[in-house]
């Protein structure tokens, strides 16, 4: 008996990471950035499975440019006074953008990509849907987690296709 | 009377302590025999842009075979996902919120007396596009709302809320000031002030007879806006010059922790400064009991609750003079504690605490507690509140 999670973009690891912890099902998560829950593994009951995320939802320079911030963050973070200055003096830079920012809003428009429509059949093409059905051929999912709601088309289409529970946490 | 409560700050599975200030307001309310449901829209971070049109329908989906399967439900409480774009801003969040709770309206009736959203932005503004049949009381709490009404959306945005709310509260006066010289003399007498609750009940008072000093508390966010790293170079300093057995413990979570221990270690402090994590409520009085002095060196407090719960545990508090503190027990402070200059040096608090340690003991602080349960008990808070709600109904 056992569950998946899905978490394709990283920033609700806490709230994944929680509801494993206190979950007595054992647990696959399926992310595209498992280095994330490297504290998940010294149980043992839990899975980290690698996804390329959806790249019709997701666009994945937020991810990379998300995961190299966290980095920087991290080492600034990690107790010499040049990092504490560099993390006050960059926030306070982006903080006198912002106000430049709101020009830009007239620009944004114009560079946003559209988003593409989501069909039935590229979401059941995507590596997630595939990862998730090898995964369940082997042995069955109880039911789906989901923590990032991009991840919710794939699971519903998931879910309808395999008769699975589906809930959002 | 049914209330429903709807706010982004509430506790959950995974932040126990998130908003536990809501919390307490909605037990006061319950046991004032109001018939309280809460709504929480939860933020789930997504990439800036559009939320996809596959998104919102696969929650309508999930929501249409099982409500709770979509929104979480614990008791009377429901979360709400919200997928939130990044770099939206106050509004965008709103306008998200405003998304998700319209889905769950579609399957939930939207039976409630009036509604009490905490947050002008983004709450109140959601709660008033996806509810605007039910009257409306909010309380404005964030500390960052002077941020937020620097942008001419944001603002516009709250004026509209300001002027649709049926009773608008702010936990303080500081911040009805900053709404009042944001938005303009008008919105004087839409707002009130009802304060926080402050629940001593779970925190003993201790006769400390004699002031030590030698164990000092924080209880608060390990956070850089919060004072911390002042604190820190504060003991460093006190332990140095006056004494080197003092000891301190830091009560909380928060990105400053790898800070706070490497900073530790090269002070020769690892064993004096013991990080406890965050600690429940209900175990928070056992930790006031076993210290001597609280110190908070945070330059802004919208209320302050920590402070008001050291002093309500026996303890003199040392902080700085932020308009919370001010507001909440600088009238008081001449009873229980000392507020130094916001620009103070780190050397000039430690000989502060040094002088205080010293100096004949003029504390009451018996007393002290005595005028907080006064102004701030669960019951005190529930009363004012319910003044506002039936004001709002008659």
């Amino acid at each position: 008996m056992r569950q998946a999670a899905l978490i394709s973009q990283t920033l609700r690891a806490h709230h994944c990471k929680s509801y494993l912890m206190t979950s007595d099902v054992e647990a696959v998560v399926l992310t595209s950035d498992p280095q994330t829950f490297d504290s998940l593994h010294d149980d043992g009951s839990t899975t980290i499975i690698n996804v390329s995320p959806l790249p019709e939802l997701l666009p994945t320079t937020t991810l990379t440019r998300g995961r190299w911030f966290r980095s920087i963050l991290s080492w600034a973070r990690s107790g010499s006074n040049f990092g504490r200055w560099l993390e006050r003096t960059v926030k306070r830079l982006v903080w006198r953008l912002r106000y430049l920012d709101r020009f830009t809003l007239l620009l944004r428009p114009l560079r946003r990509t559209p988003v593409a429509v989501v069909d039935e059949a590229s979401l059941r093409g995507s590596a997630m849907y595939q990862e998730l059905m090898a995964l369940h051929s082997k042995e069955p999912f109880i039911r789906v987690v989901v923590f990032d709601l991009f991840d919710l088309p794939v699971a519903m289409a998931f879910a309808t296709d395999h008769n699975t529970e589906v809930i959002v946490r | 009377m049914k209330v429903r409560v709807v706010s982004p700050w509430y506790p959950d599975y995974a932040s126990p302590h998130s908003g536990i200030f809501v919390a307490q307001q909605v037990t006061a309310l319950k046991q004032a025999g109001y018939d309280i449901s809460v709504e929480v829209p939860q933020i789930f971070p997504a990439p800036p842009g559009i939320i996809p049109a596959g998104v919102t329908s696969a929650m309508r989906s999930l929501a249409a075979q099982s409500i709770g399967a979509m929104f979480p439900t614990n008791g009377q409480t429901t979360y709400i996902p919200t997928p939130v774009p990044t770099r939206g801003g106050p509004l965008g969040r709103a306008r998200a919120m405003a998304c998700s709770m319209g889905i769950l309206r579609e399957f939930r009736d939207d039976s409630a007396d009036l509604v009490h959203a905490h947050l002008g932005l983004p709450t109140a503004w959601a709660t008033s596009e996806t509810s605007p049949q039910l009257p409306l009381v909010v309380t404005e709490h964030w500390s960052n709302l002077e941020a937020v009404l620097a942008d001419p959306a944001a603002a516009a945005a709250y004026t509209d809320v300001l002027r649709k709310a049926d009773a608008f509260i702010t936990v303080s006066g500081h911040l009805r000031e900053q709404i009042v010289n944001a938005l303009g003399d008008w919105a004087l007498e839409r707002i009130v002030t009802v304060p926080n609750i402050v629940d001593l009940r779970e925190i003993p008072f201790r006769d400390r007879g004699r002031f030590e000093f030698g164990s000092w508390i924080y209880v608060g966010g390990l956070m850089e806006h919060k004072g911390v790293q002042t604190l820190l170079r504060v003991f460093s300093d006190y332990t140095s010059r006056h004494d080197p057995t003092a000891r301190l413990t830091l009560v909380g979570e928060g990105p400053l922790r790898p800070w706070i221990e490497m900073f530790s270690a090269s002070r020769g402090l690892a064993d004096s400064v013991s990080l406890a994590g965050p600690v429940a409520h209900s175990n928070l009085g056992g930790l006031l009991d076993e210290a001597d002095v609280m110190v908070h060196l945070s330059p802004f407090e919208t209320f302050g609750i920590a402070s008001l719960e050291g002093i309500g545990a026996g303890m003199p508090v040392i902080s700085l003079d932020n308009p919370g503190a001010r507001e909440a027990w600088g009238d008081i402070q001449h009873l229980c504690g000392v507020m130094l200059k916001v620009d103070s040096q780190p050397h000039e608090i430690a000989d502060t605490v040094a002088a205080l340690r010293e100096a004949p003991q003029r504390m009451r602080l018996a007393q002290a507690r005595r005028v907080l349960e006064e102004r701030y008990a669960p019951d005190v808070i529930a009363r004012r509140l319910s003044e506002v709600y039936e004001a709002v109904l008659t």
